[in-house]
């Protein structure tokens, strides 16, 4: 199987998410310490909260870097395999024949950068394949919606013939 | 072009949903009953001098539950089923003017059901079950009607849902009593292990605790000989009852509720029945299995019992009938025979081998016990510094919570394991008690597998089973297996039409091949 990675402005766009979503983290933290821990000068939730902003910060520094460079995924005749993670690594595969419904969706973000997700769902979940160039993602959306209709079709023709 | 079948639901629908609403504002008026009590009795003398405005307050009342009436009253008339050609609508033009459109092909269960209040008006009510993920939760349609006017419905629409195939026999859906017609019939005997077996650890050790906590109560209020004690003591005694009648329903429920539990194949069809005070009747089309569950709770594995559940949409949504048994707690030569009858495509699921995890899981669950030990040690720590716990306290409870989760562990590895096999994919989970999934390949409807930085080194995977189902049976854990099996599996899932090893050996006539 051939996996293909993700374009530079998905790394880009991972980066800038993983920092608003630290910024918020480290804005809530510093407020807590603020106007409780250190009035209060409660030496365990200080020691928490220190803890806290470290992780945060390497999250942030190496996460993007190294999902970015996880990140795969491979979409042919018979199923789509997506890998992705940092840490802690997962695998979704679905075959195509049991695709349901194509959507395609960019947030606010993804439009920044120029990217967009395709979310494909089955009867027992939706799996997202992510961080698509936004061209990327709309021939993937076409090949799949192509692809599930020669399925309903190969299906017809089998049950026309055994009746 | 066939004229269309109109009707509405009974109107006794009306009363069951007005009961339903009561019920429930009965709840809540109890909960806030209990918890104003002392100062409820204490104005209860004082009614007499309120007299006018205790009459208003009760006639508003009734003016609202008149109103409510009057409004299922009106919901009702307006309510129509139609059936025309291949599809099923529902109409309601009310305000909130609704069409729902089902297509019958669409279709995967159409059930019985009669509670206590329907058996005594002869009606009976008909649930229907999409092939639909985003309904799979709850019923998608239900339609009250006479007994024998809902079976005649039923009919009707398994004969709409498979019109390439052959009639259901009558007398299949007829359901006869007599106990000889049945593949499988629990009698008082095998209800009664059921529901000894079913009994869980949690609801006993809150029944336990229920009796004990009412009997302290009971001996304060006795000692405190106060008013307030008194009314205090109500208010506890009215928790703790509810607590222990929860308990004790939820033990008693494994012996009442699959009273009668019988079950019987027909070509490609499981007709299930069950009940006393709420008789069930489910058909269920074979093909729309996408599991089979076989649970042990802790006692039933010291006394080599076992029980097996179907995994479908259609069964075990309500809140009452959760679980979607088809062989009560019984011996595994029984649940083997039982299951050659039933289900043979599934009858491989007690004998096929399922390895525990390999030894080398235990490295990788080093990094949640370490994660979960330094948060816990942390915990303690603070609590000390808080003086919310003495040091032996602060160095103890973390050492007794780090035994307990090792304790788990040890029962996880003893328990758990999974087989890949060529068309089916066995996971095998749980504590102290046991449950085994056995899944056809070709109803996964897509996995999702997982691996921690330890797992990647090791070569070990674990993952998750998604299935069409309701919430509660939707995603299956795969513990951890090695990772040189993936590409068998993804083969097997993605070929899982070819070489199917198994073929439906009930043949057209009913009988076993």
């Amino acid at each position: 199987m051939k996996y293909e990675n993700l374009s530079v402005q998905a790394l880009k766009c991972m980066y800038v998410s993983t920092a608003l979503s630290s910024l918020l983290a480290l804005a809530v933290l510093g407020a807590v310490n603020y106007f409780y821990l250190i009035p209060e000068d409660i030496v365990p939730g200080k020691l928490a909260s220190l803890i806290l902003a470290v992780l945060i910060c390497l999250n942030l520094l190496f996460s993007p870097w190294f999902r970015y460079h996880r990140y795969r995924y491979s979409i042919n005749q018979e199923c789509i395999d997506i890998r992705e993670g940092y840490l802690f690594t997962r695998r979704d595969i679905v075959p195509i024949e049991r695709l349901h419904k194509l959507q395609t969706a960019k947030g606010p973000l993804d439009q920044i950068f120029g990217v967009a997700k395709v979310i494909v769902t089955t009867a027992g979940g939706d799996v997202t394949i992510r961080f698509l160039e936004e061209k990327q993602a709309e021939e993937i959306a076409d090949s799949l919606r192509r692809r599930i209709n020669q399925i309903v079709t190969e299906q017809r023709n089998d049950y026309g013939n055994t009746n | 072009m066939e004229t269309p079948i109109r009707f509405r639901n009974h109107i006794s629908i009306v009363a069951e949903r007005m009961v339903r609403g009561l019920v429930f504002l009965g709840a809540l008026l109890a909960g806030n009953l209990s918890q104003n009590l002392p100062g409820l009795l204490e104005d209860a003398g004082h009614i007499s001098e309120n007299l006018p405005a205790f009459a208003a307050g009760l006639a508003g009342i009734f003016v609202l539950f008149l109103i409510l009436v009057l409004w299922q009253v009106m919901i009702w008339s307006k309510t129509y089923i139609s059936i025309c050609e291949n599809t099923l609508v529902i109409e309601r033009n009310t305000m909130n003017r609704m069409k729902y459109t089902i297509a019958a092909s669409s279709i995967s269960n159409v059930n019985m059901e009669q509670n206590l209040f329907e058996m005594l008006i002869g009606t009976s009510k008909l649930k229907l079950d999409t092939n639909s993920l985003s309904t799979a939760n709850k019923t998608d349609v239900q339609i009250l009607l006479k007994t024998a006017q809902a079976e005649a419905l039923k009919q009707h629409l398994m004969s709409m849902m498979h019109q390439d195939a052959p009639a259901p026999q009558p007398e299949a859906a007829a359901m006869p009593d007599a106990p000889a017609s049945f593949d499988s019939h629990a009698d008082f005997g095998d209800i009664l292990a059921h529901g000894f077996f079913s009994i869980s650890l949690f609801s006993l050790l809150i029944l336990v605790l229920s009796i004990a906590g009412a009997v302290f109560s009971i001996r304060e209020a006795i000692f405190s000989g106060s008013t307030e004690g008194l009314a205090g003591f109500l208010v506890s005694f009215l928790v703790i009852f509810g607590l222990f009648a929860s308990s004790f329903w939820d033990i008693a429920r494994g012996f009442i509720q699959y009273y009668n539990f019988r079950v019987r194949r027909l070509e490609d069809r499981l007709y299930i029945q069950y009940g006393l005070l709420r008789k069930v009747s489910y058909t269920v089309p074979v093909d729309k299995i996408q599991a089979l569950k076989i649970n042990q709770t802790l006692s039933a594995r010291i006394g080599g019992r076992y029980m097996a559940e179907i995994i479908n949409i259609g069964m075990g949504d309500e809140g009452n009938d959760r679980n979607s048994f088809l062989v009560l707690y019984c011996r595994k030569d029984t649940l083997l025979k039982r299951l050659s009858s039933l289900l043979p495509e599934f009858a491989d699921s007690l004998e096929l081998d399922v390895q525990r995890q390999p030894a080398r899981v235990w490295a990788v669950w080093l990094i949640p016990f370490g994660i979960a030990g330094l948060l816990l040690g942390f915990l303690s720590w603070s609590l000390y510094w808080f003086q919310i716990l003495t040091a032996f306290w602060c160095i103890a409870a973390p050492l007794l919570m780090a035994g307990g989760c090792l304790l788990l562990m040890i029962l996880r590895y003893l328990t758990c394991g999974c087989a890949l096999k060529e068309d089916y994919v066995l996971a095998v989970n749980g504590y102290l008690g046991r449950r085994v999934t056995m899944a056809a390949y070709h109803q996964i409807q897509y996995v999702e597998l997982k691996q921690n930085p330890l797992a990647m080194l090791l070569h070990l995977q674990k993952g998750r089973l998604h299935l069409l189902a309701g919430a509660g049976n939707q995603i299956h854990d795969l513990p951890y297996f090695s990772s040189k099996k993936i590409d068998f599996f993804r083969r097997r899932l993605l070929h899982s039409k070819e070489q199917r090893g198994y073929t439906n050996p009930i043949n057209e006539k009913g009988e076993q091949a």
